[in-house]
C-alpha cells in the first residue's frame, strides 16, 4: 500500500475540509463547498488508487522484471481485499442491519477480533499523534492539527504510529458545535454557589476540543436467578400492649433479557464514569465509519481492548437483570435482595464505534478537573472546585441560624 | 494564577453576623435554666398550715418498726417529723418496716396492712404509706383519699427512685431518711402551690425538657447545616458511574422462566404501653406504685 500521504482538501477548490457538525457533511474552509461523506470517499479512492498505480509503476521501473509475477498479482488483488470487505459491511450497515459476527465455540468477542483488518497509516489518510505528556494516542485526519492534548492540556505532541488499531464499525458525527459546547460549559458554570468566581475567570474555555471517543458495543443476553426476603406487617393495640405481626416469606425468581449495544469506553484515560454520565447516545444516528467524518476532530485511539472493556458491560446487564427480577416480587410491604444476581452474560456481537464528546481539560488551584459534553446531545458533565471556605462559613450561619431559632422555640414550648 | 480574595467589607459583616448568634445562642442558654424555680416562689405562702381541724396525734404512730432496725434516736426523728407533716397537710404519712410477707404480693399486702390497722387521717382515712419488706426485700408505696392529691404517682415515681438505690445497698435507716425528707419536699410544695406535683409543673423536670430542647435544637442545627453544605456542594458533582443498562434493553425482552415464594413463619411482637398519671385527686381507691423488690 502506498505511503504517500494525503489530505482530506476539497474537490473544488484544494482547501482544507472539515465535518460541519451543524450540517453533517464536509465543508470546505475556503470556498464553502458542502459534500456527502460518500462523494469525498469516492473521490479520495479513485486519487488513492492513482497513487497506488503510479506507486508501482515507479517501482516495476526500478526493479528487475520479476518472472514470477508476484507483484503484478499483488497489485490486483491489494485494491479489493481490504477495501472490498469494508464496503460490504458499511453498506451492510448504512441499510440498518447488523453486521453478525460469526460465533466460534460461542465467543463472539474472539470471532469479531479474528475478522477484523487493523487500521493502516494511509490507508484511510489516517494518522497517529501521541502526547508527550500523558501518552495519549490520537488519530487525526491529514489535515487536522493538534495543539493542545484535550486529557492533559499538554501542548506538546509527537508522532506517533497506529500499531495494531482496529478500524472503527461505527460513528456517532458531532451535532453540536464548539461555540454550542462553549456556551454549555458557561452555563454549566452558572447558579453553582460554591464555585470559585476566580476558577470562571481563569478557565481556559476556548481551548475546547471536539474528540471521538472510542467505544465498545456489546449485544448480550444476561441469564441469572434471585433470592429475595420479603415481610408482611400488620399492627394493632389493646388497653396494656402495642402489636406488631410480621409474615415473612422468601421469593425466588429467574429470567433473562437481552441488550442491544451496551456501550463501554475503550480509552484508559477517559474516566468511564464520565462517559457513564454523558450517555444516551441517540443509536439511531450511527453511521458506518468514515475518515470524513474526522477533519477538524480529533479520534483517541484506543488503548482498553474488547475483553478489558466487557466486564463493565457484564455488570450492568447483571444488575438491570436484577432490578427486572425485583420488579416481579409484588404484594409484599418489604422486599429486600437476600444476595448478589447470580447470573451469566453471554455476547451476541461486538462493535467498535467512536462517539463525539466535547472536551476540555484545566488545571486550577493544583487540581486537574476535565468537562465532557456529549457531542449529540448536548449534555455537559464535569466536577466543579468548591470553595471550601465559603462551604464553612455558610454552614456556620446556617448553624447558628437553626440554633437560636430552636432555642427560642423551646421557651415557647416548654 | 491569582490566589482567590476575599473582599475585606463583606468578611467583616460575615464576622460580625456570625459573633451576634454566638452571643445570642450563649445568652439564651443560663436564663432557660435560671427562670423556673423563681417563679413559684412568691405564688403562696410556704409557712401557711393546713386547717389545724385534725388533731395529727391521734393518728399516730406514724413509723412502725416491726423488725426493730430503727435506733430510738431515729424512730423519734422520724415520728415526729412525720407528724408535723400530717397536722400540716391533713394527710398521714406513714413509714411501715415489716418482716417477710413470703410470696404474697406486696401492694396487696400494703392495702390489707393500711386498711387492717386503721392508717389514715379523718373520715376519709386520707394518707400515704411506704412500706419495707425487710427480709421480702421488697417495697411499695400506697395512698388514699386525698393523700393522692398530695403525692401523685409523679411524685412517687422519684421518691422511689432515690429511696430504692438505698434499700439495694441495705442503708435501711438512710433509705427511711430519704422516704421522709422527700415527703416533706413533696409537703412545701403542695403546701405552696395548692396542687401536687406533675410534669407539667416539676421544675426539675421543666429544666430536663429544656436541655433537651436545646439539644435537639444543636442536633437539628447541625443536621439542617450539613444538609444545606452537602445540597450546595452536590451541585458541583455531575459524574457518576452507571450501574445500569436500562436504556439499551431491548422492548419485551425480559423473559421470567421461574418463580417461587416461600413461606416462612408469623412473628408477632409486642410493647407495653406507658401508663399515664393517675393523680386525678379526690375519690376512693388506692393510688401510688406496683412496688417491686431491692
Amino acid at each position: 500500500m502506498a505511503r504517500e500521504s494525503l489530505t482530506y482538501q476539497c474537490p473544488a477548490c484544494g482547501g482544507p475540509l472539515h465535518f460541519d457538525a451543524q450540517t453533517g457533511v464536509p465543508t470546505c474552509d475556503y470556498c464553502d463547498s458542502t459534500f456527502t461523506v460518500e462523494q469525498v470517499e469516492a473521490y479520495y479512492a479513485e486519487k488513492q488508487a492513482k497513487a497506488d498505480a503510479a506507486a508501482m509503476a515507479d517501482a516495476s521501473a526500478k526493479m528487475p522484471s520479476n518472472p514470477a509475477g508476484a507483484h503484478v498479482a499483488d497489485a490486483g488483488q491489494q485494491p479489493s481485499s481490504g477495501a472490498d470487505g469494508r464496503d460490504r459491511v458499511r453498506q451492510a450497515q448504512h441499510a440498518g442491519a447488523y453486521v453478525q459476527t460469526q460465533v466460534i465455540g460461542g465467543d463472539a468477542i474472539a470471532a469479531y477480533l479474528q475478522s477484523k483488518k487493523p487500521l493502516e497509516e494511509g490507508d484511510a489518510n489516517a494518522a497517529c499523534v501521541v502526547c508527550s505528556s500523558c501518552g495519549a494516542a490520537l488519530i487525526v485526519s491529514g489535515s487536522t492539527a493538534v495543539s493542545q492534548c484535550p486529557y492533559c492540556g499538554n501542548n506538546t505532541v509527537v508522532p506517533g504510529t497506529l500499531g495494531n488499531t482496529l478500524e472503527p464499525d461505527l460513528v456517532i458525527p458531532f451535532e453540536t458545535t464548539k461555540e454550542q459546547a462553549v456556551e454549555a460549559l458557561k452555563e454549566h458554570y452558572k447558579g453553582k454557589f460554591l464555585l470559585p468566581k476566580a476558577f470562571k475567570a481563569e478557565n481556559h474555555i476556548e481551548e475546547i476540543q471536539g474528540v471521538y471517543v472510542p467505544f465498545w458495543l456489546f449485544d448480550a443476553k444476561a441469564e441469572g436467578s434471585q433470592t429475595f426476603r420479603c415481610e408482611n406487617h400488620r399492627y394493632w393495640s389493646d388497653s396494656d400492649y402495642d402489636y406488631v405481626e410480621t409474615t415473612k416469606y422468601s421469593c425466588y425468581r429467574r429470567g433473562s433479557t437481552r441488550f442491544a449495544r451496551i456501550p463501554a469506553d475503550g480509552s484508559k484515560r477517559m474516566p468511564d464514569d464520565m462517559m457513564d454520565s454523558i450517555e444516551p447516545f441517540d443509536f439511531s444516528k450511527l453511521k458506518p465509519f468514515s475518515m470524513g467524518y474526522l477533519p477538524g476532530f480529533l479520534a483517541e485511539r484506543y488503548d482498553a481492548d474488547v475483553k478489558y472493556c466487557a466486564p463493565r458491560a457484564q455488570l450492568r446487564a447483571l444488575n438491570t437483570l436484577g432490578s427486572r427480577l425485583e420488579s416481579t416480587v409484588t404484594g409484599y410491604d418489604t422486599v429486600l435482595p437476600d444476595n448478589r444476581v447470580d447470573g451469566d452474560v453471554s455476547y451476541t456481537n461486538v462493535s467498535y464505534a467512536l462517539f463525539p464528546v466535547w472536551m476540555l481539560h484545566t488545571k486550577w488551584s493544583g487540581g486537574d478537573y476535565l468537562f465532557a459534553m456529549n457531542g449529540q446531545t448536548g449534555r455537559m458533565v464535569g466536577d466543579l472546585p468548591c470553595d471550601n471556605k465559603k462551604m464553612a462559613l455558610t454552614g456556620l450561619l446556617t448553624f447558628l441560624g437553626t440554633a437560636v431559632l430552636g432555642v427560642l422555640l423551646t421557651f415557647l414550648i416548654v | 494564577m491569582s490566589k482567590v480574595s476575599f473582599k475585606p467589607r463583606a468578611l467583616k459583616a460575615s464576622a460580625l453576623a456570625t459573633a451576634s448568634l454566638l452571643l445570642a445562642f450563649m445568652m439564651a442558654v443560663p436564663v432557660a435554666f435560671a427562670a423556673p424555680e423563681a417563679a413559684f416562689a412568691d405564688e403562696a405562702d410556704p409557712t401557711a398550715q393546713a386547717d389545724p381541724v385534725l388533731n395529727a396525734g391521734d393518728y399516730a404512730p406514724f413509723v412502725i418498726d416491726e423488725v426493730g432496725l430503727l435506733a430510738e434516736g431515729y424512730y423519734q426523728d422520724f415520728e415526729a417529723r412525720c407528724e408535723t407533716m400530717s397536722q400540716n397537710t391533713g394527710v398521714g404519712v406513714y413509714l411501715a418496716l415489716v418482716d417477710s410477707i413470703g410470696d404474697e404480693e406486696v401492694r396487696d399486702y400494703a392495702i390489707d396492712y393500711y386498711q387492717s390497722n386503721d392508717l389514715g387521717m379523718g373520715d376519709q382515712r386520707d394518707g400515704i404509706l411506704f412500706l419495707i419488706s425487710v427480709n421480702s426485700r421488697k417495697y411499695v408505696t400506697v395512698t388514699y383519699g386525698a393523700g393522692r392529691d398530695v403525692f401523685t404517682d409523679y411524685r412517687i415515681d422519684q421518691m422511689e427512685e432515690e429511696i430504692v438505690s438505698d434499700l439495694r445497698e441495705d442503708r435501711f435507716v438512710k433509705g427511711c431518711d430519704d422516704y421522709v425528707t422527700l415527703a416533706e419536699e413533696t409537703v412545701d410544695y403542695y403546701l405552696a402551690n395548692g396542687e401536687g406535683m406533675s410534669r407539667d409543673n416539676d421544675p426539675v423536670a421543666q429544666k430536663q425538657d429544656r436541655g433537651i430542647g436545646f439539644a435537639i435544637s444543636a442536633v437539628a442545627a447541625v443536621a439542617i447545616a450539613g444538609g444545606v453544605c452537602f445540597g450546595l456542594r452536590k451541585q458541583l458533582k455531575t459524574v457518576e458511574v452507571a450501574c445500569s443498562a436500562s436504556n439499551y434493553e431491548l422492548p419485551e425482552a425480559f423473559d421470567l422462566t421461574d418463580s417461587n415464594d416461600k413461606f416462612e413463619g408469623v412473628f408477632i411482637s409486642k410493647t407495653p404501653k406507658p401508663k399515664s398519671d393517675s393523680d386525678s385527686g379526690g375519690g376512693g381507691g388506692f393510688g401510688g406504685s406496683s412496688g417491686g423488690n431491692f
